[in-house]
């Protein structure tokens, strides 16, 4: 994609790299905060009694649709409805400046709950930012709730690349079609990805017969050491604290997707 | 049948990942191992077809460490003759005569072969023959085959491997294998741009079935890349010596112009060569190409006995024959407990697939209960044979994997 001037921002149309940092900061990111509503007490009550559907619309590209209601969040990449809040992203360079640097999106409605967007909201993403950027501080719980929100948005953050970028789609096409089943162990917790109808995506619940590779890790403490860059999967592997079966090139190729993720994302 | 344990392996193993990267890397990294905790990591002794564990599990080995050994391992023939010529000059400031003698041999044995070149692993021999190719033609386009190995240089890994850039791989197009159409296409698309095709003699990929060439298929690749002014680049690593002591193209009736050796060149000894046509000899003298070992007198020697061992004994046909009956003794018993191994390749080092279950873990499980009760077998990597098994040691195997079925079967 070649660069070109925005005439209301005046800022650099976006190059590739940006197109596929918006998708993931839209399509990975922001669906973490239905996970961590739901794992994490703290961002709970940030969002207690709040009512509101907030939608990011990035112009000529991706949308990302949060509803608020009962104490819970739900997301969906389209308007479900006429929603309280629309930002409106104008590139995706615009739109990863929004996320990376604070810079604002542009607001086209919901003037009246600026104070929801900068109190409640903001504090409710700096939040998932403290889990996904990780730290050595976490206590047992936090840990946990670090290892889901990682794993998912990885997984989730492959369906971006799978689509979107070139070397992603090179390794994905010459991967076996199948559904890869990543476990951790002694917290029952598993996320899928795969192959269905010809594109591969995160896949919230597969029946068990559908899964054709597993990934396990025996516990928390070794899920934490492969995302930390501590363990090495194949160190891992020979001490039995990663187990694979099945068609093992789903799972070789979806670790050197999985790598590319750092790319566009620290 | 008792099953084996490996404590001290693990033992072992956690000491290495302490120090080294992976524990163990590359191929012989736990990953191919599945699962990783009913293999042995660490050997002590060998013997013949065997090698025993740092827990004193013995196995009879089908992977003869991944193709080099083929008369066994201490065979003392070979370990004779690399003896005898380190007790006289091994490495040192000038090359060994043996180089020549070795190069003589070589020449004789492979009708394709003018010329001999020695270096120590596959890679350095598969990239020298790219290099060669690129120098005889002035050309920088390779082709190769979706799947094919030929080793782990950059050009000849996937884009989307760590370490690898798009820039390493922008030269090389790849092909599905038995595809003339494709071949034709990849030459026409890129006419007067392609040096050469680098090919196995038959496809030998890991986690899928292999293949032999169709009919008419080699013949086709040299009439297209004769058109074409390419060079054809037989990488016969792995295959080399276990199917035609002349080069596996001569079991396949093709005409390469350059072949690439190892593995099973020297019994284990490090070596490798490369040998090419009269055509190409100016075009490889003027490639730069050296390595700190590769003038060792002494794996040069080991290869002369192994290769004229080799020929005293008929290797290819008693590892043909061998492999065929033991092939059909599998085929009987997956059968009599009701599954379908499905076994492809050559008989001497063939693949092999339980098709009862599409994610393979039934195979899987298979392959690692025989490796516990001693006969080691890796799921998804063609094994091999070498010229020490003996019908004992089939019969041995067969009871083995008789009683894994019965395990596989019963907890099923």
């Amino acid at each position: 994609m070649g660069t070109s001037s925005c005439p209301f921002c005046k800022t650099e149309q976006s190059n590739t790299k940006d197109v596929i940092k918006s998708a993931l900061y839209l399509r990975a990111i922001l669906p973490c905060l239905v996970d961590l509503v739901q794992l994490d007490k703290q961002a709970k009550d940030l969002i207690r009694s709040t009512n509101e559907k907030i939608y990011f619309s990035l112009r000529n590209g991706e949308k990302a649709f949060l509803q608020i209601e009962d104490d819970k969040i739900t997301y969906s990449p389209k308007k479900e409805a006429t929603p309280s809040i629309h930002l409106l992203l104008l590139t995706p360079t615009h739109a990863v400046q929004v996320f990376e640097q604070g810079k604002n999106p542009f607001l086209l409605r919901g003037f009246t709950k600026l104070s929801f967007l900068k109190k409640n909201f903001d504090a409710l993403t700096k939040r998932l930012e403290y889990f996904l950027k990780g730290s050595q501080d976490y206590t047992e719980e936090e840990q946990k709730i670090y290892v889901i929100l990682q794993l998912k948005t990885a997984l989730r953050a492959a369906e971006v690349l799978a689509e979107k970028e070139e070397i992603s789609k090179k390794i994905l096409a010459n991967t076996p079609q199948g559904i890869l089943k990543i476990a951790v162990e002694d917290i029952d917790f598993s996320v899928y990805f795969g192959s269905l109808q010809g594109r591969w995506q995160y896949i919230d619940k597969p029946s068990e017969q559908s899964v054709s590779s597993i990934l396990s890790l025996k516990d928390l403490e070794t899920a934490k050491l492969l995302l930390t860059n501590k363990l090495d999967t194949f160190a891992g592997l020979g001490l039995g604290k990663v187990y694979i079966a099945g068609i093992i090139p789903i799972v070789d190729n979806m670790g050197l997707v999985l790598g590319r993720i750092t790319e566009y994302l620290s | 049948m008792q099953v084996y344990h490996y404590s001290e392996n693990q033992k072992w193993f956690e000491r290495a990942t302490r120090v080294i990267p992976c524990g163990i890397y590359g191929h012989f990294s736990p990953a191919p191992c599945i699962p990783a905790y009913n293999y042995p990591f660490f050997s002590t002794r060998t013997e013949g077809c065997r090698f025993w564990d740092v827990d004193g599990n013995e196995f009879i080995d089908y992977m003869c460490a991944y193709g080099p050994m083929i008369l066994g391992y201490h065979n003392p023939v070979i370990d004779e003759a690399f003896i005898n010529q380190s007790r006289q000059a091994d490495i040192n400031s000038v090359a060994s005569t043996k180089m020549v003698e070795l190069a003589e041999l070589m020449v004789d044995l492979i009708p394709a072969a003018d010329w001999a070149f020695f270096a120590k692993n596959g890679a350095d021999v598969t990239n020298y023959a790219v290099m060669v190719a690129r120098a005889a033609t002035g050309r920088k386009k390779i082709i190769a085959i979706k799947g094919g190995y030929h080793g782990t240089a950059p050009w000849m890994q996937g884009v989307g491997h760590p370490g690898v850039t798009e820039e390493d791989v922008a030269n090389i197009i790849r092909i599905p294998w038995n595809d003339l159409k494709a071949l034709e296409q990849a030459l026409e698309e890129n006419y007067g741009q392609v040096a050469g095709f680098i090919s196995s003699p038959y496809h030998h990929p890991t986690f899928v079935d292999n293949e032999y060439p169709a009919e008419g298929y080699w013949q086709g690749v040299e009439k297209l890349l004769k058109k074409h002014g390419a060079i054809l680049i037989s990488d016969d690593v792995r295959t080399g010596f276990r199917i035609h002591l002349g080069g596996s193209n001569e079991f396949f009736k093709f005409n390469p112009d350059l072949i690439c050796f190892c593995k099973a060149i020297a019994n284990g000894y490090p070596i490798s060569a490369l040998v090419g046509k009269e055509e190409l000899r100016v075009a490889a003298s003027k490639v730069f190409h050296t390595g700190s070992y590769w003038y060792s007198g002494s794996y040069m020697a080991a290869a002369i006995a192994n290769l004229n061992e080799l020929k005293r004994l008929n290797a290819p046909e008693y590892l043909y024959n061998l492999g065929t009956k033991f092939n059909e003794g599998l085929i009987k018993i997956a059968k009599d407990y009701g599954f379908t191994l499905k076994i492809t390749g050559h008989p001497s080092m063939a693949y092999y697939r339980i098709t009862d279950d599409p994610t393979m873990q039934l195979h899987q499980k298979w392959c690692a209960e025989c490796t516990k009760r001693g006969a080691f077998f890796t799921s998804h990597h063609n094994w091999f044979l070498s010229m020490a098994h003996t019908e004992a040691d089939i019969q041995k195997t067969l009871e083995i994997c008789d009683d894994a079925f019965k395990f596989i079967k019963s907890s099923i």
